[in-house]
C-alpha cells in the first residue's frame, strides 16, 4: 500500500493515471502530455508499474500502458487530485518498467 | 513479480478471503443467537464481499483486455461494473446497519438488483451503439 501512496503523491503520475482511464495509450502518446525528458518519464512509469497501478505490455518497439486500478485506488487518486497531495520528490531511480509480451 | 508467482497471490489471497467469508458465516451461526442480530451480520458480511469483489474487478480481469475487443469500451465498462457492484455492497452494508433487517432484506437487494441491471444495461447499450457505428 505505500507504494500506492508514494506513485499517487506525484501530480505527473496522476496525469498519467488520469490520461490511461480514457483508455491504453504507448509511452510516446503519454509522454507527449508532459514537458519532461523521457528518462524522467520512464521513472515515473517504473513507480507506477512497481505499484501495480498500470501494466506495460510491449507491442514491437513500443510499450503500450493500461490501468490496473483498483475501486479503492480510483478513490484514492481522486482524493489526493482533489486536495492536490503532495511531497517532496525523491530521486526516482530511472530503470525500465517490466513489460508482458502481448 | 513473475505471471506465475502473481497468480499463485492472487488464488491464495482469493482462498484467504473465501475462508474468512465462511468462517465469519460460521460464527454467526453457532455463536449468535439474537435472531435480529444474525440477520444483520449476515447481511453487513454480504454487502462486505460484495464490495470487496467489486473492488477487486477492475484490477485483475485486465487479462480480459488481451481478447479481441476494443480496449477502451472494454476498460470503460470494466470500471464501470467495478464501481457499481463496489458502491452497490456499501449500500447494502448502510441499510443493514440503518434499518430493520425485514425492510433491509427489500432495500439492499433492491440496490443491489439496480446495480446489476446498470451493469447489464450499459453493456447492452455499449454492444448497440457499436453495432450501430458499424452499420
Amino acid at each position: 500500500m505505500s507504494l500506492v501512496f508514494k506513485a499517487l503523491s506525484d501530480p505527473t503520475r496522476r496525469k498519467v493515471l488520469q490520461l490511461l482511464q480514457r483508455g491504453p495509450m504507448t509511452a510516446g502518446e503519454l509522454a507527449d502530455h508532459f514537458d519532461v525528458a523521457k528518462p524522467t518519464m520512464s521513472a515515473h512509469f517504473a513507480v507506477l508499474v512497481n505499484a501495480e497501478l498500470i501494466q506495460a505490455e510491449k507491442n514491437g518497439r513500443s510499450i503500450t500502458y493500461r490501468l490496473r486500478m483498483s475501486v479503492l485506488e480510483e478513490a484514492l487518486l481522486g482524493f489526493a487530485s482533489a486536495f492536490g497531495l503532495q511531497v517532496s520528490r525523491e530521486q526516482d531511480a530511472p530503470s525500465e518498467p517490466n513489460t508482458q509480451g502481448s | 513479480m513473475s505471471q506465475t508467482h502473481e497468480t499463485r497471490v492472487q488464488v491464495r489471497n482469493g482462498l484467504v478471503v473465501a475462508t474468512l467469508f465462511i468462517a465469519f458465516s460460521a460464527i454467526i451461526t453457532f455463536v449468535v443467537t439474537e435472531q435480529e442480530l444474525r440477520l444483520r451480520l449476515f447481511g453487513i458480511s454480504m454487502g462486505i464481499m460484495v464490495a470487496y469483489y467489486g473492488n477487486a474487478v477492475s484490477k485483475n480481469l485486465t487479462p480480459l483486455a488481451r481478447l479481441r475487443c476494443d480496449p477502451i469500451t472494454e476498460q470503460a465498462l470494466r470500471r464501470f461494473s467495478a464501481w457499481s457492484l463496489t458502491l452497490a455492497g456499501l449500500a447494502y452494508v448502510i441499510v443493514y446497519l440503518a434499518f430493520p433487517p425485514d425492510e433491509a432484506v427489500m432495500i439492499a437487494t433492491g440496490l443491489l438488483g439496480f446495480a446489476v441491471l446498470l451493469v447489464v444495461g450499459r453493456t447492452v447499450w455499449t454492444k448497440m451503439t457499436r453495432k450501430m457505428t458499424r452499420e
